[in-house]
């Protein structure tokens, strides 16, 4: 127990320290409510003619895009300040103190995405009610998408720590964050549900884990309990590969560690 | 008396890549990389008795950082080996994280928006200090910090003095056998200074405490450390106890005169720094020539109304150790 206090309390901390930071969302909404009505648009004109595609309605791709962004604007960019700490060896002071340096890191990650998360649930529901006039949505969808949303971002912490250790070899990593996201706007289904691509690559989107951070706690806010539990036993085994994947690459780093600064 | 610290023939060398100026220099090294060998750290070897107060000091660049991670456990050497209390740092890092702290003045382990109380209850857990426990020993080191007041004033509001009480507060939280202070003074006013200064002293009395100090800051090592290693180019270029480096390698005295008439003497081994009407201001090198031959020299001519013997700052010997000129570097 004592052991594994501290990371509550970083967790906590954290929350207390974000606190400070409420203003920063609001701006953040803006960006979020002007993303809902660009993107209304655009679907309205895919649908026009057409009132269900791939088993999905307007107001349904609508509420999905929404938790899409929701899941994705809400995770904490944390491997930024990695990167900062690596390349000014901040880190040396990190890594001299008895914790672990990946579950520190978590739980300053997840104490800020899960705020931001329901903030941004909240606000995003509110947002798109106003826009689709409609409720498609099942109330226990809340509660399992959230479920849902919260092994994605676990699922997403492992990518973003390998991005920061990335940081070790090279002196910046924001092009390989770019590139992320990417991944996730495409085959994560961040864009639209993988349903609407062609079958091969639903295929290969079934092997990769970005489908696990953002389509499937998009789809469980929709459709509750059944969805969230068909795919939650793969969405642990990617946890579980990914999280001893980023292990073992950490305690690579570690070793050969060259800490900068004189 | 107990030895903590054992530096054996410790080595770290550096593997960088070398890059030539301009874009075609950027083509080059990413498709030809050339790398450089650089040797940081190049076989030092140093003792540390426990409750020492010891100062570690060299130029910008001279593998005090490196030596100071390697310790911690940080860095792994090339070669060489570091015992501290009986650990092996970079095996045992998480081990030996309990029982040391640290302190680096240019940087906050402090949580910027949040009063220091918070910082001070993460560091608790952080140590797994018992709850009990842990009141007690803040209530103790908020007393003698005087902490008070601060306590519940979010950081950025405090003036870097109070951040840098608290830091030394925080630090020593778990009761450490070892505290490493890079820097600690850094940018304080002279009051605030002596008064961190007194505070480190009083808790290396009452607690035990071996202080290992980086600093640029000579009083920060002429009012705390009784030993002084010097390195530079990775090397032990020095060590010896405070005192003994002032008389050991400080053959050299200033001496102010005011004069009847003014004067300028010429004799050797006197170097005349400053001649001003009456005023007369020399340096004398002892191994030459002395304070009495410059008096006699000066008696013969004109009578002196006031005189003043200094010795050269210690500022102007670490400066003289650093660049390798004078007779300071000799044994």
């Amino acid at each position: 127990m004592e052991k594994i206090r501290k990371y509550f309390t970083f967790f906590k901390i954290t929350f207390i320290n974000d606190l400070a930071y409420v203003s920063n969302y609001i701006g953040q909404f803006f960006t979020f409510a002007l993303f809902m009505f660009v993107y209304s648009f655009v679907w309205r004109a895919i649908y026009s003619g057409k009132t269900v595609i791939e088993g999905y309605s307007f107001e349904m791709v609508m509420w999905y895009f929404m938790f899409t962004e929701t899941v994705m604007m809400s995770k904490y960019p944390f491997y930024s300040d990695m990167a900062e700490e690596i390349k000014s060896g901040d880190i040396a002071y990190s890594l001299n103190k008895p914790y672990s340096y990946i579950l520190f890191n978590f739980s300053k990650y997840i104490s800020t995405s899960v705020i931001r998360m329901f903030l941004n649930t909240v606000f995003g529901s509110f947002i798109i009610l106003i826009i689709t006039g409609s409720f498609p949505v099942k109330l226990s969808g809340f509660l399992f998408g959230f479920i849902s949303s919260f092994f994605g971002l676990v699922l997403n912490f492992f990518f973003f720590f390998l991005l920061g250790l990335t940081a070790f070899w090279f002196e910046d990593n924001s092009s390989f964050a770019f590139i992320y996201g990417k991944f996730l706007f495409t085959v994560g289904g961040l864009f639209m549900p993988v349903e609407f691509f062609p079958a091969f690559v639903r295929n290969i989107t079934d092997y990769m884990p970005f489908k696990y951070i953002i389509y499937v706690p998009a789809r469980s806010y929709i459709e509750g309990f059944g969805t969230f539990i068909g795919f939650f036993p793969v969405q642990l085994l990617n946890i579980l590969i990914y999280g001893i994947l980023v292990y073992i690459l950490y305690s690579f780093a570690v070793k050969r560690l060259n800490v900068n600064g004189g | 008396m107990e030895k903590i610290l054992k530096v054996e023939e410790l080595r770290k060398t550096f593997r960088t890549k070398t890059k030539e100026p301009g874009f075609r220099g950027s083509m080059k090294s990413l498709f030809n990389p050339v790398y450089k060998e650089t040797e940081a750290v190049s076989g030092i070897s140093f003792e540390v008795s426990e409750g020492e107060m010891i100062a570690f000091i060299g130029p910008n660049g001279a593998g005090k950082s490196t030596t100071i991670k390697m310790i911690t456990g940080i860095l792994y050497p090339t070669s060489g080996n570091v015992s501290v209390m009986g650990m092996t740092p970079w095996t045992d890092r998480k081990k030996l994280s309990y029982k040391i702290g640290s302190v680096f003045g240019q940087k906050s382990q402090m949580w910027f928006h949040l009063p220091p109380e918070d910082t001070f209850e993460l560091m608790g857990d952080i140590y797994e200090i018992d709850r009990s426990e842990y009141r007690k020993r803040l209530s103790e080191l908020v007393k003698k910090f005087q902490l008070e007041e601060l306590m519940n004033t979010p950081v950025r509001k405090l003036s870097l003095g109070q951040r840098i009480r608290c830091e030394i507060a925080v630090s020593l939280i778990h009761k450490p056998k070892v505290l490493l202070l890079d820097e600690p003074t850094i940018g304080l006013d002279v009051v605030v200074k002596n008064q961190i200064r007194e505070l480190i002293k009083d808790i290396n009395k009452k607690e035990g405490l071996t202080v290992f100090l980086t600093s640029h800051d000579v009083g920060d090592i002429e009012k705390l450390c009784k030993r002084v290693l010097v390195i530079d180019h990775g090397k032990l270029i020095m060590e010896n106890d405070v005192p003994g480096l002032k008389y050991k390698y400080l053959s050299k005295k200033i001496v102010s005169f005011k004069l009847d008439e003014a004067y300028v003497p010429d004799i050797e081994g006197v170097k005349i720094i400053k001649q001003n009407g009456t005023g007369l201001k020399a340096e004398i090198d002892t191994k030459v020539s002395s304070v009495q031959k410059l008096m006699e020299n000066i008696m013969k001519n004109t009578s002196i109304v006031d005189m003043n013997i200094s010795e050269t700052p210690m500022e102007e010997i670490i400066e003289n150790i650093y660049t390798g000129g004078g007779d300071y570097g000799k044994d």
